[in-house]
């Protein structure tokens, strides 16, 4: 972790993910301890000049400002979770990469991209591979390609969790009054890059009415459909998104998995990915 | 009764087949498009080579249908190509 010494006591580091860097200068000293340590993943050296800036000003309450968003927390807990939320929305603003919502995770060198829509149990489902079956975790929150199908970046950020999800998946994180915010090292997941192309994409979906997880192959694209849909840097080249989409879903095995209990999904699709081989 | 050509895409169209299934991105609505199976092998015949006849034929040869079975068919899937602003105007 790279930070440095403020005039008014609290400190500022650099971020970097989605070829993206932030300037993050926060002035509440215990504050910015607890930022440094939920960011620890994707802090960079601090050089050059960043893109971006994220000031969080006071120390109670709390002003937290970054490029078309600012808002004022009365919690540091608040503060927190406002100081996160803006940090990955610089980053989604920023980001000149092909980006979609997804997590993405490995095993033994077969890299795996989760595509859910929100509620869908994605997170507690990425927490629950990384912490019960030992799978690397690379993000929680984009599909990040270089606009060809090539090998994602990781954007291993802090996963939010609520407590439902906490408490089955067994996670330890900072609680920030709504949500438990878990790095991945916490969750015993080593951080690294991602080992190599999306071998297997996952189309989350929940089912109340399903008595368990189900695995169902899907045509390439479905998959197609789903990553286009969660895109949400499509319109800066649509037709290299969809030859990018395209490839992928060509290259990659598709199939869809209806959630169940956490640690029963994560072990069906332990087992399912075990039988595939890297790309 | 003309019978002209069908297609080509329109300049600047994408396309991509996955798993013979084609995936369109429209210069002009910035949409991305999913065909169906059938309006994909209707799709993939709309190269500006064929008439609307020939490719009624072609497709019902596929199909083992005769084509007065599926003719009114393709013709409104071409209409809806034309409609979204994917093929060139005979």
């Amino acid at each position: 972790m790279t930070s440095t010494p403020q005039a008014a006591g609290g400190s500022s580091l650099v971020v970097s993910a989605m070829g993206v860097s932030l300037r993050l200068v926060v002035d509440d000293a215990e504050l910015a301890g607890v930022l440094h340590g939920r960011l620890q993943d994707i802090t960079s050296p601090d050089a050059g000049v960043p893109d971006g800036r994220i000031t969080v000003a006071g120390c109670g309450p709390w002003h937290i400002a970054s490029v078309g968003h600012s808002e004022t927390a009365t919690t540091a807990g608040a503060a927190l979770a406002a100081a996160l939320t803006a940090v990955n929305l610089s980053f989604v603003a920023s980001t000149k990469m092909l980006a979609a919502h997804a997590a993405v995770v490995s095993r033994a060198g077969v890299v795996v991209a989760l595509a859910a829509a929100s509620q869908t149990g994605k997170s507690t489902l990425t927490a629950t591979l990384v912490k019960r079956c030992g799978w690397t975790y690379h993000s929680d929150e984009a599909l990040i390609l270089p606009w060809v199908d090539g090998v994602p970046h990781a954007y291993p950020r802090p996963l939010s969790l609520s407590p439902w999800s906490v408490e089955q998946v067994g996670a330890a994180g900072v609680f920030d009054g709504g949500e438990t915010h878990v790095t991945g090292a916490s969750l015993g997941a080593s951080s690294s890059d991602v080992p190599g192309k999306v071998a297997l994409l996952v189309l989350v979906e929940r089912d109340d009415a399903a008595d368990g997880p189900r695995i169902e192959s899907v045509s390439g694209s479905e998959g197609v459909a789903a990553l286009t849909k969660r895109s949400f840097t499509h319109f800066l080249n649509p037709g290299a998104m969809l030859t990018t989409y395209a490839s992928l879903c060509s290259h990659a095995e598709v199939i869809r998995l209806t959630v169940g209990a956490p640690s029963a999904t994560a072990d069906a699709l332990h087992q399912y990915a075990s039988t595939r081989k890297p790309r | 009764m003309s019978d002209p050509t069908v297609g080509p895409a329109v300049p600047g169209v994408v396309e991509a087949d996955v798993d013979g299934e084609a995936c369109l991105h429209s210069p002009t609505s910035g949409e991305v498009l999913m065909l169906n199976q059938t309006a994909s092998d209707v799709w993939f015949l709309c190269d500006g080579s064929l008439t609307l006849t020939q490719i009624v034929d072609r497709l019902a040869q596929t199909y083992d249908v005769a084509p007065e079975d599926i003719a009114s068919d393709v013709a409104a899937i071409i209409d809806q190509f034309g409609a979204a602003g994917l093929l060139s105007a005979p």
